[in-house]
């Protein structure tokens, strides 16, 4: 591949802003060609944000861009495309009711109108045995593996010329012997002289297939390094940071912990045999008057674990009990009953109902409560002065009668779901990301309201993906990594950088 | 990193350089729907107008000709409501489904049901019951009827998620296909046997047919009326109708409430079959009084849907919108004595769909046309 520079991608001080939100701060990358370049950080470090601006999915705020020492400002994907960069996504961007071949082919200018199906295979194979890679192409992608579809996808960049490949967390979703195979397939596409990009979490991933890592940390980039000069350690560090004081949780003697009041016993889920279960023989114990917090890189089996607590998710085995009570196989509404509050991820979609107005949005899981319902009927008075008590007492603003809810802020809507979680005064509180997408203020707010609820004797379960919230104000400190618990220990014992190895997966 | 539609809306129309926003509208207030679609309403009628002209005839002439068929004396007034109550029960039937998200389009297989259903009442228990008690032995058979029909949809939906759409819709042709097997493919207990060289229903006994009061409106229309309050009430009142605008806003939101999806949609379903099978008995009894397939298998349930679309999924909206389909389809008999199709009307009555389902973009969507900018990307 004749190559005009050494360098294939260079980025001059990119920066990106959302809504006047910085997430990428004046960012230097630098790609070589026929090289792995790990990119690394934590969740929220602007990974994803600097691979989108790269494959012309978003446009940069400030900074320049060449690609093979030519000025390179993508408008579109497709330009980007255009320009030899392309991206695997992790969801990909395939037609699952078309074949394999269809799916290489499809878009590309070179391809007749008209073409029979055995046409379309033949061109697919030529485009496959030129780039050493193989997946039959009369198959239809909906009955590929997840290996497979990844393998289709990255075939379908290549048959586009690609020369710079971008993959987004590819090993996310595949089986470690699923993983090796795309690393020995991008080592290959290296030494032909394209450059890759691996964005990653995954320490021993960096280590054992990357030749440069660009370590980011809030958007900004922290470490440029050739692979075999760094240890693990050192990247842990560095991604994670180093400014927290070890053991500074929150542990003061004044609040007793009590009896156990959520006991998980080798709680597994298995949603497909073909990957590694979503949770793997969990074991977590949660006292009234604790709040338990849950660290670990999203994507390891936090989302699945807080569904198999409150019951949006079945487990495949083990149990879990609730005050002495096995609730594994209750419904969502019984669980309600026995005393567990929810403020789940996906506060839009699942913890609110955007449509409807605050009346309804108060009433949600508590719609079959005595005090709100006498049998079938509800009763509307109790409901709107509820609403106006948890109006006035969490200063939720911007309600409007007559409205749906979908004109408050972020902020607002995520202290209506804890006030109307809190109010209903739960043995259990399970908080998934209670603070994200707030600003400083609100969340310092949630966090008050979390360790007051403490101090009532509430169990708190809480999940974040801030490790710094987790050690701030939790007792006990779990890390999940790949579906199961690697560690547990009191918040007062252990310090970031231990944490953040176990996050990466290392003992 | 939650913010990609305003960078892509950005590049798609830096491609082609487009001088219109289009801006999601945070929330519309009740009133400015309304308007919007009355506006549509004014449009299809002017829309209508043209083709009318067309066909080489005078818009103005034919409209006010049915004006005066549909609300000129008390007769066409009669007829007007008679046609009336069947749209606001289908309509409120396709509402309670639509605003669970359920599309159900086969409130016209559930009308026939309760048709069966209603006139089977009547027929066997007519004779021997007093009136009163009679017409809600149908009533409650038709609903009874409408409902077991629609709950041959909701179960697989409920179960399986097999798509509502495809089996309501088929089921309409299954329902029809039954009916019209009542009485001309054999001599079903429904079938007139007196008479065996013209296939006809039997007619229903005199106390199960409804008898205008005043000359204008019969029982049927009250029932239809109460049911709409009722609805509307149960909407906004109960477990059962919080649970079902929950669901229809968001499914998510809705296990997450502890809802009972299984329960919730096969009760959905019921009830409105349960609707569209009572506007099934209610047409028998102040209609036809007998199983007549070809006066029965009108499009009203399929012109439910349009009502509720008008109707903006308001159960007290219905009423006023059936009205004026109902005034709508009753002139269309007339019409051709007037040298006109009575095709037109079903024209029509398909341009106001258009022009309502059109005009809901202008409802979730603000437009604005911009300067582009000379130079810019």
């Amino acid at each position: 591949m004749p190559q005009d520079t050494e360098l294939a991608v260079r980025t001059i001080g990119i920066s990106k802003e959302f809504f006047g939100q910085s997430v990428l701060e004046d960012v230097d990358f630098d790609l070589r060609w026929g090289e792995i370049h790990a990119l690394l950080g934590e969740n929220g470090a602007g990974k994803s944000t600097l691979c989108s601006i790269l494959a012309g999915l978003y446009h940069p705020t400030r900074g320049e861009m060449t690609l093979a020492g030519a000025p390179y400002g993508p408008h579109s994907p497709h330009a980007a495309l255009e320009a030899g960069v392309g991206m695997v996504y992790q969801h990909f961007r395939l037609v699952e009711q078309m074949t394999v071949a269809e799916n290489i082919l499809l878009g590309n200018p070179d391809v007749p109108v008209r073409m029979t199906a055995s046409g379309l295979a033949d061109r697919a194979r030529e485009v496959m045995d030129r780039h050493g890679l193989w997946i039959e192409p009369t198959k239809y992608v909906g009955d590929l593996a997840v290996g497979e579809k990844q393998q289709a996808e990255i075939i379908r960049l290549l048959n586009r010329g690609v020369k710079v490949l971008i993959l987004d967390e590819p090993t996310a979703v595949l089986t470690p012997r699923e993983a090796e195979a795309l690393f020995a397939a991008l080592r290959n596409l290296a030494d032909q002289g394209r450059g890759v990009i691996l964005v990653t979490h995954k320490l021993r991933e960096v280590q054992q297939s990357a030749d440069t890592v660009t370590v980011l940390r809030s958007g900004k980039k922290v470490a440029h390094q050739r692979v075999e000069d760094t240890t693990t350690h050192d990247l842990a560090r560095l991604m994670i940071g180093d400014d927290l004081a070890p053991g500074s949780g929150s542990v003061d003697a004044s609040h007793a912990t009590g009896d156990e009041l959520l006991e998980l016993h080798s709680v597994s889920v298995v949603s497909d045999a073909a990957t590694r279960p979503e949770l793997d023989g969990v074991n977590l114990t949660v006292r009234a008057g604790q709040i338990v917090g849950v660290a670990g890189v999203s994507g390891n089996g936090q989302r699945e674990l807080a569904e198999v607590i409150t019951g949006l998710r079945t487990t495949t085995s083990g149990t879990i009990r609730l005050r002495g009570e096995d609730i594994s196989s209750q419904t969502i509404g019984d669980r309600i009953k026995n005393g567990m509050g929810f403020v789940p991820e996906d506060r839009l979609t699942r913890g609110l109902v955007l449509g409807l107005e605050i009346e309804d949005n108060v009433l949600l899981r508590s719609q079959r409560d005595r005090e709100f319902s006498i049998g079938p009927f509800l009763r509307l008075s109790a409901i709107n002065q509820w609403a106006r008590r948890l109006i006035d007492g969490f200063d939720i603003r911007g309600v409007r009668k007559g409205l749906p809810i979908s004109v408050l802020s972020g902020g607002n809507l995520q202290r209506l779901i804890l006030a109307r979680e809190l109010s209903r005064q739960p043995a259990l509180l399970v908080a998934s990301e209670p603070t994200r997408g707030l600003d400083v203020g609100a969340a310092e707010a949630v966090r008050t309201i979390l360790k007051a609820e403490r101090g009532r004797g509430v169990g708190i379960l809480l999940f974040s993906g801030d490790l710094e919230e987790v050690l701030g104000i939790s007792d006990e400190v779990v890390v999940m990594y790949e579906g199961r618990v690697v560690a547990s220990r009191p918040a007062s014992e252990v310090d970031v950088a231990q944490v953040g190895r176990w996050m990466a997966g290392l003992t | 990193m939650t913010a990609p539609t305003v960078d892509r809306a950005a590049s798609r129309s830096g491609r082609w350089h487009i001088p219109i926003t289009v801006e999601q509208r945070a929330a519309s207030r009740f009133l400015q729907q309304l308007g919007v679609n009355l506006v549509a309403l004014v449009l299809a009628f002017g829309l209508g107008a043209i083709l009318l002209l067309m066909a080489g005839d005078n818009p103005l002439d034919v409209y006010r000709e049915m004006f005066d068929r549909a609300f000129g004396s008390s007769r066409a007034l009669r007829e007007t409501l008679r046609s009336t109550t069947p749209l606001i029960l289908t309509g409120l039937a396709v509402t309670v489904c639509f605003r669970m998200g359920l599309w159900s389009i086969g409130a016209e297989g559930q009308l026939i049901a309760g048709s069966v259903a209603g006139a089977a009442a009547a027929l066997v228990l007519g004779p021997s019951l007093p009136a009163p008690l009679a017409v809600a032995a149908v009533v409650i058979a038709a609903a009874l009827g409408g409902a077991a029909w629609a709950t041959l949809a909701a179960v697989p939906r409920a179960l399986f998620g097999t798509d509502e759409v495809v089996t309501t819709l088929m089921l309409n042709f299954v329902a029809l296909g039954i009916m019209n097997y009542l009485i001309f493919g054999s001599v079903s207990y429904w079938r007139d046997r007196t008479n065996p060289g013209f296939p006809a229903g039997k007619v229903i006994p005199e106390s199960t047919q409804l008898d205008p009061y005043f000359g204008v409106f019969d029982a049927g229309l009250i029932l239809s009326l109460a049911l709409a309050l009722i609805v509307a009430l149960a909407l906004r009142r109960t477990v059962w109708g919080y649970q079902l605008r929950v669901a229809g806003d968001s499914r998510a939101a809705a296990s997450y409430a502890g809802i009972n999806s299984t329960r919730q949609i096969i009760s959905v379903f019921a009830v409105s079959g349960a609707l569209a099978g009572v506007a099934g008995g209610t047409y028998v009894m102040s209609i036809t009084f007998a199983l007549e397939p070809r006066a029965i298998a009108v499009n009203l349930g399929f012109v439910g849907i349009v009502v509720a679309a008008v109707a903006l999924l308001k159960p007290l909206l219905v009423v006023p919108i059936a009205f004026l389909m109902g005034a709508l389809l009753s002139t269309a008999p007339s019409l051709s004595i007037f040298g006109v199709s009575p095709a037109v009307v079903i024209v029509i009555q398909g341009i106001i769909l258009l022009c309502v389902a059109g005009a809901q973009f202008f409802i979730r969507y603000r437009v604005r046309i911009t300067r582009v900018e000379v130079g810019s990307r």
